[in-house]
């Protein structure tokens, strides 16, 4: 689709239009490589060692981040994957108990209920989270003076803290004024405290949620500015109108944007935590309908001195979160475009 | 060309490191080790706070505490029940030497080995661990109390009791001073008819005003089990009854009342004027609209900060059967020693005076908490415990703790969740209870053998 | 230079952000008409109100006063205004000890995440190597990791190396770049065109002045969402500094604002509460509306010497 409207850029677009684009492949090339230094050769006995120096500049460049995965990732992983099979209270010596965490998470009730709601909740925030970041992100993208202002207003939920923003959220979903309830009066519902049933209360904290989707709309916003005007302006002397440009090119330039907020909002997702910990004082209530996994976890590990058994659903959601992210980056080589000058 | 870049990066990432570490250095000043005469303690955060600074102004005029250094840190919370920073700190040996903690999960931190014991450290100063005990009331000894040691020293308490609404009862055709607890307890079946009476509806057919709702506030499911007589752990056979005759009923009466009154219209009711996590200043008995509420003697303190001029009442928690003895439970705070503690005099004397009579004179007026020094209770030598506080104070007679489980924060979550399953009706309260028992029952094997304190759960004998 | 590409606009790689109003053109290029800019902007003005109502709430109820938040129903506009809320809020902590302690973490942390998460996106995006994207879905894998997990084992980690009550568990760990912003920046990095890398390289320059002169200002809407996001992550960090700073010399706003959470019983002081939420996320406000400007076209690329 992109390529469909980008090559009539350079035919139909001006001159300066042209000229805006990156480079062209070749352009330059040939009179460059001249002069290459070796890691340009590509004589079949030198590609061992270009690799290994490319190897090398890379291992450098990511060096920070290895000393951090083994630090702060492998250090504390494998940390759990051994208390994970003790009976450990953070104080006293561990037990071994062998794979019975294991066996324990897989027969516990409880488990299963922060499953469902983690999943509940997945399912539904991630899709909302998506559209209504990119939503906000237009708006924060219209070209008007006061654009700073809009940005700033949209930001400013992401900017307050979880704590005190529990005890400002009841002013949405108070059941007399709230503002939801009185959009669902409009369609004559009942007056009901959202908050007081598992279902409705795991939906409220997704919307809550949306109050913070500044943070996923900065990034489609980023993203947006990413496309160079020119194709956009080469599409509309194409005559397509907004609508088709917004699917036909704004999308799918967008789609590494797309694919990131699509993974950190799975992640984020199933480790959904601080809203139902804050808005139910840590209780997961009600009637355990805000028990999210995390919050299961947590109050494993720290209400009940079960480290063990904690390190034990802990290694479960890594292995679980670990082969959704494999899957959902597998399936994004399909769809994801990263080539912007789209030549 | 790479090996320059190389050079060049490795320089920088050089510096980076070097800057790091000068990150550490300027973050400087740390480490927990006392010096002697100084004490690390973690202490009220929020109103009382100022409290509290007058009580330690109070100890620095003593004789003990002219010589002691108190640096005090709010106690780092993330809400109730929770101990991660302390659990971190000890592990890290960076505990402070006392900490301000809820008395409820001190059996639970102690067989975690979270806490010190305090017995070699009142003797190692010449005390008597029995005169030291003999100075609180039992119940909120009993509290601190794991296998037979002393955990702490009890700082406050409370009791909790059934608050009317005067004027919402008069403008409803009933007098209140029925309800005056020199009648004695009312009756669970009068509360609920007196209830009845001033409920009112809108056309909509929502609540508009309430009389009692049976689990409002601190209308726990235990706290109406033990109305019908629970005892939710047995010394003999080292186990919990979740599931005993008492505690059914009582979750069978919350079941049916929920049902009666339709659950969802009473959240509702709740959720409008009184919503989740609202300011503290907005419920619905402060408001008007709900008639009776069942809470402690601390809830007089922000009434008289948000309506002072509310006309209250407060009596005895209904019986469920005419005749029946009063009940009610306690709980509140304790000076723990976490472990790594100095244990040293200075903590001992810090410990002490914060539970004197002296110091609690300081703290009870403002904070409308009851004493725990016998001394204080019996004398009743401050005008708030005539008045204000009589009739609660009057209650230490018969009242209890919770029980103090090494898996309290377990049950008492389990037997919550059993409230809200009965609430919403989305469990019966058999099934409810059951799958509390399954829940904790596993978790308290773990630590048998164990018994309760001696003691439990009977009358006080002040 | 060859690979200095005519720009269509005059500004040179964002080091001057372009002012938004620069020609009658949409964000998306079409020449505005009359309604559709009126339209636009009631629908902006409407989803702003509406994205402001919680900061709105919380001005308010930050100056009422106790019994006028027990009111049924809640009043929208304070009867009178407390304005000692805010003094006393100020009084309640060590406010200014406070706010230079969070100072101090935000800008390292901040500085430092922006460096090594660049550097290491960097390596991911613009470097071919062996092994490279297997290596990344390790940095993908890693975002799967659950937080309460570390605590105790990082606890341990620094606890033994002497920095509990210091700022270093807060700030160091940002010098070794994070899975989310490093992936974050690939996102974008990936976009950069291969050619222009090639042809700088041609010219002799060396990939971390490529890194730095090139790359670094056309990235710099996606480097400035990470610096936006490691500072308010930073400035309302509260776990972290929960557990780490025990003392009151080194604590920071967040653990301040538990001051008004009362240790001992349910009450929250809430007018107080709220007036210290707002002097605590002020700045965060004025400092994105300062550097939202930054969300510049990147792509088209400026002059490289």
């Amino acid at each position: 689709m992109v390529d469909s409207i980008a090559p009539r850029t350079a035919t139909a677009a001006s001159g300066a239009a042209t000229a805006a684009r990156p480079t062209q492949p070749g352009s330059t090339a040939p009179p460059g490589s001249a002069q290459a230094p070796p890691p340009r050769r590509r004589r079949p006995g030198g590609t061992t060692l270009r690799e290994r120096r490319a190897l090398r500049l890379g291992l450098l460049f990511i060096s920070p981040w290895v000393v951090g995965v083994i630090a702060f990732v492998l250090y504390p992983l494998a940390y759990s994957v051994v208390i994970s099979l003790t009976r450990y209270s953070g104080m006293t010596t561990p037990v071994w108990v062998g794979l019975d965490n294991y066996v324990t998470a897989f027969r516990d009730p409880l488990v299963a209920t922060s499953v469902g709601n983690t999943l509940y909740y997945v399912l539904l925030a991630v899709p909302i989270g998506l559209v209504v970041a990119i939503v906000l992100a237009l708006a924060m993208n219209r070209d008007v003076k006061e654009v700073a202002w809009y940005r700033t207003a949209l930001y400013i939920p992401s900017l307050v803290p979880a704590f005190a923003m529990s005890f400002i959220f009841v002013v949405f979903v108070n059941p007399q004024f709230g503002v939801f309830n009185q959009v669902l009066g409009l369609f004559g519902a009942e007056t009901t405290n959202l908050l007081g049933g598992p279902t409705s209360a795991k939906t409220v904290i997704v919307l809550m949620a949306q109050l913070a989707a500044g943070n996923a709309a900065l990034i489609f916003l980023a993203g947006l500015r990413n496309i160079p005007e020119t194709l956009y302006e080469a599409a509309r002397i194409d005559g397509a109108g907004k609508v088709r440009q917004f699917f036909s090119l704004t999308l799918p330039l967008l789609s590494p944007v797309i694919l990131f907020n699509l993974i950190t909002g799975i992640s984020a997702g199933l480790q959904v935590f601080t809203e139902a910990y804050v808005l139910t004082n840590g209780v997961g209530g009600p009637d355990n309908g805000t028990l999210f996994y995390m919050l299961y976890l947590y109050k494993n590990a720290f209400s009940y001195a079960s480290l063990g058994y904690a390190s034990a659903l802990a290694v479960l959601l890594f292995a679980a979160g670990m082969a959704l992210a494999g899957l959902v980056y597998w399936l994004s080589r399909r769809f994801v475009n990263y080539d912007v000058a789209a030549g | 060309m790479t090996g320059t870049t190389a050079g060049m990066s490795r320089r920088t990432f050089l510096a980076a490191l070097a800057a790091a570490g000068g990150a550490g250095a300027l973050a400087g000043c740390g480490g927990a080790a006392s010096s002697p005469g100084t004490i690390r303690y973690w202490g009220i955060a929020g109103e009382f706070a100022s409290t509290e600074a007058q009580m330690l102004e109070a100890f620095a005029q003593t004789d003990a505490g002219r010589a002691v250094s108190i640096v005090k840190s709010t106690v780092p919370s993330n809400g109730t029940g929770d101990a991660t920073s302390v659990i971190t700190a000890v592990r890290g040996g960076t505990a402070p030497d006392v900490w301000y903690m809820d008395r409820f999960s001190a059996a639970q931190y102690a067989a975690l080995g979270l806490l010190e014991p305090i017995d070699d450290m009142i003797t190692r100063f010449g005390g008597d661990v029995e005169e030291v005990r003999s100075r609180y009331v039992g119940f909120a000894v009993d509290e601190l109390t794991y296998d037979g040691q002393l955990y702490g020293v009890p700082t406050e308490c409370d009791t909790r009791g059934l608050y009317y609404n005067k004027g919402l009862l008069r403008d409803n055709g009933i007098d209140p001073d029925e309800l005056d607890p020199s009648n004695g307890p009312p009756t669970l079946q009068r509360v609920l008819e007196i209830s009845d009476q001033v409920t009112k509806r809108n056309g909509r057919g929502d609540y508009t005003q309430m009389g009692l709702i049976p689990w409002d506030a601190e209308g726990w499911g235990i706290t109406w089990a033990m109305g019908w007589g629970a005892r939710f752990f047995d010394d003999a056979s080292c186990s919990l009854d979740l599931t005993s005759e008492p505690v059914l009923e009582a979750y069978e009466f919350l079941y049916d009342e929920a049902r009666r009154l339709d659950f969802p219209r009473v959240d509702a009711f709740k959720a409008t004027y009184e919503p989740p996590n609202h300011p503290p200043a907005q419920t619905s008995f402060y408001g008007g609209q709900q008639g009776f509420i069942i809470s402690t003697n601390t809830y007089q303190q922000s009434m008289r900060k948000y309506v002072p001029d509310l006309e209250f009442g407060a009596t005895y928690l209904p019986l469920p059967e005419a005749g029946a003895e009063p009940y009610t439970w306690s709980g509140g705070f304790a000076l723990v020693c976490p472990k790594g503690s100095s244990l040293s005099r200075e903590v001992w004397d810090f410990m002490s005076f914060y539970t004197s009579a002296q110091s609690q004179a300081i703290y009870v007026p403002q904070t409308f908490t009851q004493p725990t020094n016998l001394e204080l209770v019996q004398s009743r030598s401050l005008p708030v415990l005539q008045q204000e506080l009589s009739f609660f104070v009057s209650q230490q007679e018969f009242t209890q703790s919770r029980p103090p489980i090494p898996v309290g924060q377990l049950w008492w979550d389990s037997m919550s969740a059993a409230q809200e399953n009965v609430k919403l009706g989305s469990r019966d309260a058999r099934t409810a209870l059951e799958a509390a028992q399954a829940r904790v029952a596993p978790q308290m094997d773990l630590y048998c053998p164990f018994t309760m304190p001696s003691g439990y759960g009977q009358p006080a004998s002040t | 230079m060859a690979l200095t590409t005519p720009s269509a606009r005059p500004s040179s790689a964002g080091a001057t952000p372009p002012s938004s109003s620069r020609r009658h053109r949409s964000a998306d290029g079409t020449r505005r008409s009359w309604t559709s800019s009126v339209l636009a902007r009631v629908v902006l003005v409407a989803l702003s109100l509406l994205f402001l109502l919680p900061l709105y709430w919380m001005v308010a109820s930050a100056l009422k006063s106790g019994q006028e938040l027990a009111q049924y129903p809640p009043t929208w506009f304070p009867t009178d205004l407390n304005w000692v809320n805010f003094r006393d809020a100020v009084n309640a902590m060590p406010f200014w000890q406070f706010f230079r302690n969070t100072v101090v973490i935000t800008v390292l942390a901040t500085a430092f995440a922006v460096v090594s998460n660049f550097v290491v996106a960097y390596g991911f995006a613009c470097l071919d190597w062996p092994g490279r994207d297997k290596v990344f879905y390790v940095v993908l894998a890693t975002l799967f990791l659950p937080f309460p997990i570390t605590l105790i084992p990082m606890f341990d980690l620094w606890a033994n190396l002497g920095a509990v009550n210091t700022f270093v568990p807060l700030v160091v760990p940002n010098l070794f770049a994070s899975a989310f912003f490093t992936f974050l920046l690939r996102q974008f990095l990936l976009q950069v065109p291969k050619d222009m890398l090639d042809a700088a390289r041609l010219d002799g320059a060396s990939e971390w002045r490529i890194a730095w002169k090139l790359v670094f200002p056309t990235a710099l809407p996606a480097v400035t969402a990470v610096a936006i996001f490691a500072a308010v992550g930073s400035w309302n960090d509260f776990l972290g500094p929960l557990i780490y700073l025990q003392d009151q010399d080194v604590q920071t706003l967040s653990i301040g604002l538990q001051a008004f959470r009362q240790t001992n019983q349910q009450d929250i002081q809430f007018n107080q509460l709220m007036a210290a939420s707002f002097l605590v996320i002020a700045p965060l406000i004025v400092l994105f509306f300062v550097f939202q400007r930054y969300f510049i076209r990147g792509i088209t690329l400026g002059g490289f010497k």
